[in-house]
């Protein structure tokens, strides 16, 4: 029962880690459209500032820095790649974006080399005991940044001007701009808030019990895509929900691993496609998607 | 000119490259006046009214020729939150309203444009007292207004950002008629109140009624224009867009060419 409760807790604040990145990859998809292939390459842009600076800045300094160059990284994407071929469909950027995130990961793998970097955060390996269950203060620590940071980015999507011109432009880009918003800011601005939440989750899919930042970290990053996919690529509630359920199955599948020996080592690994390919068997538009509607 | 004048000059637009959808194209809507532009479908007029808001980039399509003004100042080449700025507010045809937001959040949505939250609270009430339905329907998705309430609150959007001129796209399509009368006395009111509103309809009757001028677009051209009471008055129009024919029949006269019907009888 208590490794049941531990699983569930490690799952859930995973799960959470998940969903900041899958949250910036709705958010992108909702504004432009584009599907961003090189969301892993930004998440990486920001644990490798943030383990390079956290020497001569500090922690909490090198951490802020780190979101904020992953989002002017994000922002650059945006405004050097994506716009200057906004005439052109969101399939081919798409692709695009595929080119900036091999681009991208090739100069921060040669960077990193075989180095594992670490984050140098203040809860390293300390494990917490509540009603008898011990989990690391680093996945706590996930939890709480995940919510926290998901309230408020909710709060401002449903009540501030900004979240009102994100909403209309996912809703009809040409009758946003018949309202005077102007898309290319909105676009600008979904672009540095993903980069900016895949930097917070980069810390937290590197620190203890991972071993630190190396090579294969983008990789890890992949696992979101599931998540955004299977709750619905153009739904922020799909990405919350995507992400809690990639988490678990991670967890789960991965701690009683032992028992089901019968499917080979690694099922951990695996389990999240297979949940998405039942999901999308199912609801072929993701959990919370709407279904693309032809228009007559 | 008077300053607040939005004048249109030889204008020439084309989608793709290939088809020309206007072809110099001169026309004015006189501040604080009713316009109205009539045409059948495929005529160009929704396309006038991209080139005016700047949206004809989300359709492929160019202006090879001609001018936009407002009052002496170029409206042709901005971007559409540009043109929204300088008072020029489209209603889109259909109505394109925000179906998965409120009724509430979908009037904010119609000042994002604006910066002066004074303005925007004045802008607020006007829309309330014009349109009540939408302050009593507040907070429901606006998806599930019925037809004639969607275009309320497309009307009361576009007003919110406090426009000069109010460029409206067919807004009485698919209603019933009592409905679009109701529209029709809504535009004549928001006319009133001193903006002045271009006005696209097939409704030709009700068009002709409201404005003071109207023009006459086909294939891309205007072929005839004047005061909207002697247009509604020439034979032409009577027949083609009043379905008021003579004893002929209407069908028959419309399959042949419009020049030669003089002569036939």
């Amino acid at each position: 029962m208590t490794t049941f409760a531990e699983l569930l807790v490690n799952g859930v604040s995973i799960g959470s880690v998940y969903a900041l990145i899958a949250l910036g990859f709705v958010i992108i998809f909702k504004a432009t459209e584009v599907v961003n292939f090189a969301h892993a390459s930004l998440l990486l842009v920001g644990g490798f500032a943030v383990a390079k600076l956290v020497g001569p800045l500090g922690f909490w300094p090198a951490l802020l820095a780190g979101v904020a160059i992953a989002a002017a990284v994000a922002a650059l994407v945006e405004l050097l790649v994506l716009r200057r071929s906004r005439a052109g469909d969101h399939h081919v950027l798409a692709i695009v974006t595929i080119g900036v995130d091999i681009l991208i990961t090739t100069e921060l793998t040669r960077q990193i080399g075989t180095e594992v970097l670490s984050m140098g955060d203040p809860w390293q390996s300390a494990v917490v005991e509540v009603a008898g269950i011990s989990v690391p203060q680093t996945r706590l620590a996930a939890l709480v940044t995940a919510v926290a940071l998901i309230t408020c980015f909710l709060l401002a999507f449903r009540f501030t001007d900004w979240g009102v011109a994100m909403r209309v432009a996912a809703e009809d880009r040409e009758a946003a701009a018949l309202m005077g918003v102007r898309l290319n800011r909105v676009s600008l601005a979904a672009w540095a808030v993903a980069g900016a939440l895949a930097a917070v989750a980069a810390l937290f899919l590197t620190v203890f019990p991972t071993p630190g930042l190396d090579r294969s970290t983008s990789l890890v990053a992949l696992k979101a895509f599931p998540a955004a996919i299977l709750g619905g690529l153009d739904s922020t509630t799909g990405a919350l929900v995507g992400g809690l359920i990639i988490g678990l199955t991670e967890s789960l599948a991965s701690g009683y691993q032992n028992d089901l020996t019968f499917l080979g080592r690694g099922l951990g690994d695996v389990a999240p496609y297979l949940v998405m390919i039942v999901i999308l068997l199912i609801r072929p538009a993701g959990l919370f998607g709407t279904r693309e509607l032809a228009r007559v | 000119m008077a300053s607040g004048t939005l004048a249109i000059g030889g204008l020439s637009v084309s989608y793709g490259k290939a088809v020309q959808a206007l072809r110099e194209v001169s026309l004015e809507v006189p501040e604080g006046a009713v316009t109205a532009v009539l045409g059948a479908n495929g005529a160009g007029k929704s396309t006038l009214l991209r080139a005016i808001s700047g949206t004809l980039p989300f359709h492929r399509g160019t202006i090879d020729a001609g001018t936009i003004a407002l009052g002496g100042r170029t409206l042709s080449g901005l971007k559409p939150h540009a043109v929204v700025a300088a008072g020029v507010v489209q209603v889109p045809e259909g109505r394109r309203i925000f179906g998965r937001l409120t009724v509430e959040e979908n009037l904010r949505a119609g000042a994002l444009g604006v910066r002066d939250r004074a303005g925007v609270a004045a802008a607020r009430k006007r829309v309330l007292e014009l349109f009540p339905v939408l302050a009593e329907r507040a907070k429901q998705r606006a998806g599930l207004l019925s037809g004639g309430e969607q275009q309320m609150l497309a009307m009361g959007r576009a007003l919110m950002a406090r426009p000069k001129v109010l460029l409206l796209d067919e807004p009485t399509l698919g209603l019933a008629p009592l409905m679009a009368e109701r529209i029709g006395e809504c535009i004549a009111e928001i006319n009133r109140q001193g903006t002045a509103v271009l006005l696209i309809e097939q409704n030709a009757a009700l068009a002709l009624r409201l404005a003071t001028t109207a023009y006459v677009l086909e294939v891309g051209r205007v072929t005839l224009h004047g005061p909207a009471e002697e247009l509604a008055a020439t034979d032409e129009v009577r027949r083609r867009y009043l379905g008021l024919g003579d004893d002929e029949d209407a069908a028959a006269e419309f399959a042949r060419p419009p020049a030669l019907s003089r002569w036939a009888g």
